[in-house]
């Protein structure tokens, strides 16, 4: 919600969402009410796993925002739309030009529980698909545009299915042009699905899930297990921070940021839990003392999360890997070094931890041992 | 005397001396040494944030260690110490741990003396002066 109004100052803005707080506590400030608001709505979207914040400008006016993850009731599908169950986790990369499309499909996607990474034109993509092939974690779709500078959607998935390494990655192109020779031979060739823009929500899962449903072609042997994948998703990594401490939270996801990470943060393990149903976070940062539910219980409702999704699918699909039924890595934030500590953490299902105050040296390690380094882009095309 | 460590957060925090906790803590130094990260993280808005906080824990000081409210006490302790480190100003740490454990001690003579040095901290930085907790 964005307004023109008088606006609040950075020194104000720190008590807004506070309860009982307003900008102008004088007894003599035109403006009424008791200050309750804010606290309440950041409340009530703190509980539903959601963030809200402002960003002002003294005179110029606001702009209020807030964010909350839903995820899709299993047993209340609409019927006419499609069960995205499939596409959960799945790693996707989405190629357009067009930065607006990126972000829908970004959204959409992340909606959805995939592992979405973007690229702006072919070349770009080519490169990360070699590195991600690389890396031991393949893009399993390919949702590219056709029009883009330099090289196309139609040379790109050219370039896939020619690439044995890539034979697993399946291709949906996207076209406003609607029918062409082009997208007529790739289609007849079955190289790729084409879909025309602007894409329905609905259609694209649908298709997404109809493509992944298909056997890999003969002779090319399933990815390996997440578990057993060396996994890098290095910068492009996604992180949930869980700290209750606000100064702590900022602290450390300005320490991320730093090192090139892009992390969401919530205010306990119960919020923690909430999110980790819809996003396939790379890492979790898991305080140990919080109120409401600490890191430690936390950590077993997720462990026990993760063996039901993977049950599930295994009687879904007994004879396929489910990378998407991975095990989310926890690294705990303690504030004792004692001994003990870290046989409680190990208990709980937490795989690593780091002590308070957290040392920007101390995370970097933490990370690269879990998701390994950043490595420079390749030379050399798969 | 020497001064205690005199800013934290690349300039941002001001101690008024040594005088302020060592008498309590005669080894807070040492100990806040090894609690010392780099703290470039902490700008002005963290500094203000955590100046809110603590002015809101020295409230709850000011009703928990009259009424003996250990538990209310250490709620407060653990925010200090978790929190110090973090925004560069170890000590506070090291104060948080000391009102931890003499609240677990009932030992509130102490607590009071503890939380009265926070209250000087927070005025030496800037916090509104409040009556002693």
């Amino acid at each position: 919600m964005r307004d023109t109004g008088i606006g609040i100052s950075r020194e104000q803005v720190g008590c807004l969402f506070k309860a009982f707080s307003q900008v102008d506590g004088s007894t003599t400030r035109r403006q009424g009410g008791t200050g309750l608001g804010l606290a309440i709505s950041r409340r009530l979207i703190e509980l539903m796993g959601g963030r809200i914040g402002v960003e002002s400008v003294p005179g110029a006016g606001s702009t209020f925002w807030f964010e909350i993850p839903f995820p899709v009731a299993e047993d209340q599908q609409r019927p006419d739309q499609p069960d995205t169950t499939l596409l959960q986790g799945v790693r996707v990369l989405i190629v357009d030009d067009n930065e607006t499309n990126r972000l829908i499909l970004d959204r959409q996607t992340l909606a959805w529980g995939m592992s979405a990474e973007m690229a702006a034109d072919g070349a770009r993509a080519w490169e990360m698909l070699g590195r991600a092939l690389r890396d031991g974690c393949p893009f399993r779709l390919l949702l590219t545009d056709m029009m883009m500078p330099g090289m196309d959607g139609a040379e790109l998935i050219r370039r896939v299915k020619a690439d044995p390494g890539l034979a697993a990655t399946r291709a949906i192109l996207m076209t406003s042009i609607g029918r062409s020779t082009i997208t007529d031979r790739l289609r007849e060739s079955g190289l790729a699905h084409c879909l025309t823009k602007p894409v329905k929500r609905a259609l694209l899962a649908e298709i997404m899930v109809r493509v992944l449903k298909e056997l890999p072609p003969e002779g090319v042997a399933p990815g390996p297990s997440a578990a057993a994948m060396p996994r890098k998703p290095i910068l492009g990594a996604r992180l949930l921070l869980v700290e209750d401490n606000p100064v702590n939270q900022k602290v450390t996801l300005r320490q991320l940021q730093t090192l090139g990470y892009r992390a969401d943060a919530v205010c306990n393990g119960m919020e923690a839990v909430v999110v980790l149903r819809t996003i396939p976070y790379d890492l979790v940062l898991m305080d140990c003392q919080m109120p409401e539910m600490d890191g430690y219980e936390a950590t077993r409702r997720i462990r026990a999360m993760e063996e039901r999704r993977r049950e599930q699918l295994t009687r879904m699909e007994p004879d396929r890997p489910h990378p998407e039924s991975r095990r989310v890595p926890v690294v705990a934030i303690t504030a004792h070094a004692m001994s003990g500590d870290r046989e409680r953490c190990v208990e709980a299902g937490m795989d690593d931890y780091i002590t308070k105050p957290v040392r920007i040296e101390d995370l970097k390690d933490v990370l690269v041992r879990w998701l390994g380094a950043e490595e420079l882009p390749p030379k050399e095309t798969p | 005397m020497k001064d205690a460590h005199p800013a934290g957060g690349d300039g941002l925090w001001q101690a008024p001396g040594g005088d302020l906790w060592r008498d309590l803590i005669p080894d807070i130094d040492e100990r806040a040494a090894r609690k010392r990260v780099d703290s470039s993280a902490v700008d002005e808005e963290v500094r203000a944030m955590f100046m809110d906080q603590v002015r809101e824990a020295l409230a709850d000081l000011r009703r928990s260690i009259p009424a003996g409210d250990a538990m209310a006490v250490r709620r407060v302790a653990h925010m200090f110490q978790g929190t110090g480190g973090a925004v560069g100003v170890p000590e506070i740490t090291i104060l948080g741990e000391a009102l931890s454990a003499a609240a677990r001690a009932a030992d509130w003579g102490r607590c009071a003396d503890l939380a009265e040095r926070l209250r000087r901290w927070h005025v030496a930085n800037g916090g509104e002066a409040s009556g002693a907790p």
